[in-house]
This record gives structure tokens, C-alpha cells and sequence, in this order.
């Protein structure tokens, strides 16, 4: 079984006490037997420009390019200019984009007179990666900039690209109830675990969209030792976890 | 080492089913796993006519077959006013270590003077732990904790789930008063017990689980990857608490 990790990151940030450099990424992944890694850049970049990550990014995945697929992180207030970086690296290196709501301060969607639109600030890049059939990673939060509901409705206006976005209930409800997307994917890091450690959250989503799953860890902010054990303990059927824990984001990235 | 997990629940109408019912069974799983003892109070499923009667009974008989072992917080649903204090005044008389509050669950604010404080000030008289559910709802936000460590600084104010989304709140409220004792379970990350050592101090921090709705595995495991010494991981994992209860036994003779 090929195990991806499909959100991990490299680099430097103010809330780490040393650089997670790529050869520690690939010493925690040989460690729990993790064969390749999506990584993006960290947060916080000076002023909030990921330049100096992407560069880390693109050095990572060209010097173990089995071992990384790199995603270009983008903030959309530097519009235009970013946009040509943004382009120049899919052209490059990058599978794929992460944008994130919380950390940059928008939200990617508008909401006037009952309508969902896509916020101006997004529009353009939401352009270039339906050009370049990449997926992009959006977390959700607590921020009202993007809740688990506003990355679903998102995903439900840009039907060209699929989303990523973080395993919440009311995500994944408001998707199957109402919406019944194919363009999303739902990253489990952080499980949670509960009785027995088995994290029901998780068991139910595999029951209702075991396609839609992705194995993540959020490493260094998460531990892929714990995100592991909880999936051992909650007893996914070996044909689901499979796809969980490869298959799933293979399809999306194209690994 | 000395294990103890601050925080968990035991007694009949265990959601889904979980074990265990049976004190026996219970104090196995413990040996199993070389667990010294557990705090523990009544689940919310043990509720009958928005009270816990029946499930604090249910932990008192298995406190008197295990003293060493099970250290219960009887549960009460404050909205029963003078009868509640009264309950809570009774069952800290017969033995129990503490009060179990539940914000969410019975519906009212952590700092609430009408409902919380005149069972605080029996906690106060008789010596007791008081554990406040917190996390989510803004009814058990973990800053209004405070209220009640400064109104009561002799009782021990354990803060449950790590404050749940507010970990830094509650890091801060602890770092403030000594008597706020905070519990691990279903914290985030180890990251976030490592913060905690950093800011609240590691006395003010213990190891909980939430069992058998959390895991005891899992909490522990967040526990041991943190990067802490080992002396934190020993103080976290059972000395604390240890400490705290014996402090409680103190006042109480």
C-alpha cells in the first residue's frame, strides 16, 4: 500500500523553534513509513509574502522529487504579481495551490442577495489553476473567513476545480445531504480519536464518501505518529484505507 | 511512575454502549494497562430528570470498594437551586472528591452567580476538586474560569479538554491562578501540551482522558510525543493530580 501524506509542510516560521527542513520531513516520513509527501510552504511568511517558502518548496521536490509533490502557496492581496509567480511555478513545479483564508484574512467567496459568488480577490487564480486542472487547498477554520460551510460553497461555484479542505461535520453533511459534489476532498488531519480510539467523525464520513477522504498529517504542526494510530484504532476495512491512504490523492494530484 | 487519568466517566447509559458499567470491569481494564487510578464522574447519559442521582450512587458504592482507585466528582445539575447545594453539600460529606459541572450539557455559564457559586462555596468548605467542562460553546468559555479561581482561590479549578478551540485562553487563565489545574483531554496536539508547560507551568497541568467517550491510548500518546522532560511527562501523567488529591484529603480531615 503506497502511504501520502497530503498536507505537510517545510521551512521556517516564528511558531517552530528550529527549520523543518526537507530532510527532516523525509526522516518523520521513513519513520512511519510514509512514502511521499504533498508539502506547501509555512505560515507566517514575512509579510505574508510565501515567496521565501515557495523557493524552499521548489528546492524540496527538485532535490527528492519521489518524495514531494510541491503545492504553490498563494496570497491573493498581492493579485497580479502573484498571479504571474503563481503561473510561472504551475508551469515549473507545483501540482497544485494553497490559499488560506484564515492565515491571509479573506474569505474566498462573496454572499449578496442569496447568491455565492467568488470573491474578486480569487477569481484570477481560481482561472489559472482550472487552466492548469490542479486542485487547491483550502482550510477551513473557526475564522468567519472560511468555515467548513463556506469552503463546501465554494467548491459548489468553482465546479472546474477540486477543493481540499479540512474533514469537518458540517462540511461534509451540507455536501452529501444537499450538494453532492465531485470536485472536493476531505483531509483528515487533525483526528480527533474518542471511544476506544476510534474517531467517529471520521467513520462516518468514510461510510458516506470513503472517495472523497485523504490522508493528511499537517506535519510539523501535526504528528504523524498520532494521526496513524487513530486511523489503526478506528479498523477501516483494508480496501477503504487503501484508498484513504493513497489512492484517494493520487487521483486528485495525479501522482 | 504514577498514572492517574484526571478525567473520565463510569456508570450506567454509557452512549452507544460503551464499558464499562461495571466497576470490576474497570478497575481491570486499570490493571491491564497499569493505571493507578481515575477521577471520575457521572456521564451525561446517566441523566434522569435532569438529574445524577442515581449514577453518583453508582460511583460512591464503587469508591468504597476501591478508595485508592476511584476518586469520584459527584454531578449535579445546578438548576435545582437550594436542592442542588444541598446534594452537592451531601454527596461531599459522604466522600466525594469533588463537583463535576457541565456548562453544556445542563445549560447555563461557567461564572453563573445564582447556579454555580453557592455550590462553589461547599466545594470551598467541605475541600474538594471542582472540574468545569470547557471548549465551543460560549457558555464554557474557559476565561470565565477565572471568576471563579479568584473568587475561590483555596479550591482546586480543574479546566477540562484543554479549553477545547480556546487552548491559549486557557493556558493564560492558569498561568494566572495557581488553583486552575488544567485537564489534557482531547487536546489538539502534543504541541499544545508543550505550550501549556510553557506558559500555565506544568504544575497546573494533568493528563485526562474523557474514557470511554475519549481514549486513554490516544491521550497518554499525546502526552509521550511532546516535547517535554520526562520529569514534566511523570508530573503530567499522574504526580499532579496525585498531589492535588492529596491536598484535597488534607483539607478534608
Amino acid at each position: 500500500m503506497t502511504v501520502i501524506d497530503a498536507q505537510a509542510y517545510i521551512g521556517e516560521s516564528i511558531y517552530l523553534k528550529c527549520p523543518f527542513t526537507r530532510e527532516l520531513l523525509v526522516k518523520r516520513m521513513k519513520e512511519n513509513n510514509i512514502d511521499i509527501s504533498v508539502v506547501t510552504a509555512m505560515h507566517p511568511a514575512i509579510g505574508q509574502d510565501y515567496s521565501s517558502g515557495n523557493e524552499l518548496i521548489r528546492e524540496a521536490v527538485q532535490s527528492f522529487p519521489d518524495k514531494f509533490v510541491g503545492l504553490y502557496r498563494a496570497n491573493p492581496w498581492y493579485k497580479d504579481d502573484e498571479l504571474v509567480k503563481m503561473r510561472r511555478a504551475l508551469e515549473d513545479w507545483a501540482r497544485g495551490v494553497r490559499i488560506d483564508p484564515f492565515h491571509d484574512s479573506f474569505s474566498p467567496i462573496s454572499v449578496e442577495k442569496g447568491e455565492v459568488s467568488l470573491n474578486p480577490l480569487v477569481e484570477g487564480l481560481f482561472k489559472i489553476v482550472a487552466e492548469f486542472d490542479v486542485p487547491v487547498v483550502v482550510p477551513n477554520s473557526y475564522s468567519s473567513f472560511c468555515t467548513p460551510e463556506v469552503a463546501v460553497l465554494l467548491a459548489s461555484i468553482v465546479p472546474d476545480v477540486t477543493i481540499m479542505t479540512n474533514l469537518a461535520q458540517m462540511a461534509f453533511l451540507l455536501d452529501h445531504l444537499f450538494l453532492k459534489l465531485t470536485n472536493i476532498r476531505y483531509l483528515t488531519a487533525p483526528l480527533r480519536g474518542g471511544s476506544e480510539g476510534v474517531d467517529s467523525l471520521l467513520g462516518s464520513a468514510i461510510e458516506i464518501m470513503q472517495n472523497k477522504i485523504v490522508f493528511s498529517t499537517e506535519v510539523p504542526w501535526g504528528y504523524p505518529e498520532f494521526e496513524l494510530k487513530v486511523i489503526e484504532l478506528t479498523n477501516i476495512n483494508e480496501g477503504v484505507k487503501k484508498r484513504i491512504m493513497g489512492e484517494n490523492i493520487q487521483g486528485t494530484i495525479r501522482i | 511512575m504514577i498514572y492517574i487519568d484526571a478525567h473520565t466517566h463510569f456508570g450506567a447509559g454509557m452512549p452507544m454502549g460503551i464499558p464499562p458499567e461495571d466497576a470490576q470491569k474497570c478497575v481491570d481494564m486499570m490493571d491491564r494497562i497499569g493505571m493507578d487510578g481515575m477521577v471520575t464522574s457521572p456521564p451525561y447519559a446517566s441523566i434522569k430528570g435532569r438529574a445524577f442521582d442515581e449514577a453518583n450512587e453508582l460511583i460512591l458504592n464503587a469508591m468504597r470498594k476501591w478508595p485508592d482507585r476511584f476518586f469520584g466528582l459527584a454531578r449535579i445539575n445546578p438548576h435545582f437551586r437550594d436542592e442542588s447545594v444541598k446534594k452537592a453539600e451531601n454527596y461531599l460529606e459522604a466522600g466525594f472528591w469533588g463537583i463535576k459541572f457541565h456548562p453544556r450539557n445542563e445549560g447555563y455559564k461557567i461564572n453563573d452567580r445564582a447556579l454555580v457559586f453557592p455550590i462553589m462555596e461547599k466545594i470551598e468548605k467541605h475541600g474538594g476538586i471542582a472540574l468545569f467542562h470547557t471548549g465551543g460553546e460560549i457558555h464554557s468559555h474557559p476565561a470565565l474560569i477565572g471568576d471563579i479561581a479568584k473568587k475561590y482561590p483555596t479550591v482546586p479549578i480543574m479546566l477540562a479538554h484543554f479549553g477545547g478551540i480556546y487552548s491559549d485562553e486557557a493556558m493564560l487563565v492558569a498561568s494566572w491562578f495557581d488553583n486552575v489545574i488544567i485537564d489534557t483531554s482531547f487536546c489538539r496536539s502534543p504541541h499544545i501540551i508543550e505550550k501549556g508547560v510553557e506558559i500555565a507551568g506544568v504544575s497546573n497541568l494533568v493528563y485526562a482522558s474523557d474514557y470511554p467517550q475519549g481514549s486513554i491510548e490516544l491521550d497518554t500518546l499525546k502526552v509521550e510525543l511532546a516535547d517535554i522532560s520526562k520529569r514534566d511527562k511523570e508530573l503530567i501523567l499522574g504526580k499532579n493530580i496525585k498531589g492535588i488529591l492529596e491536598n484535597v484529603e488534607g483539607i478534608r480531615r
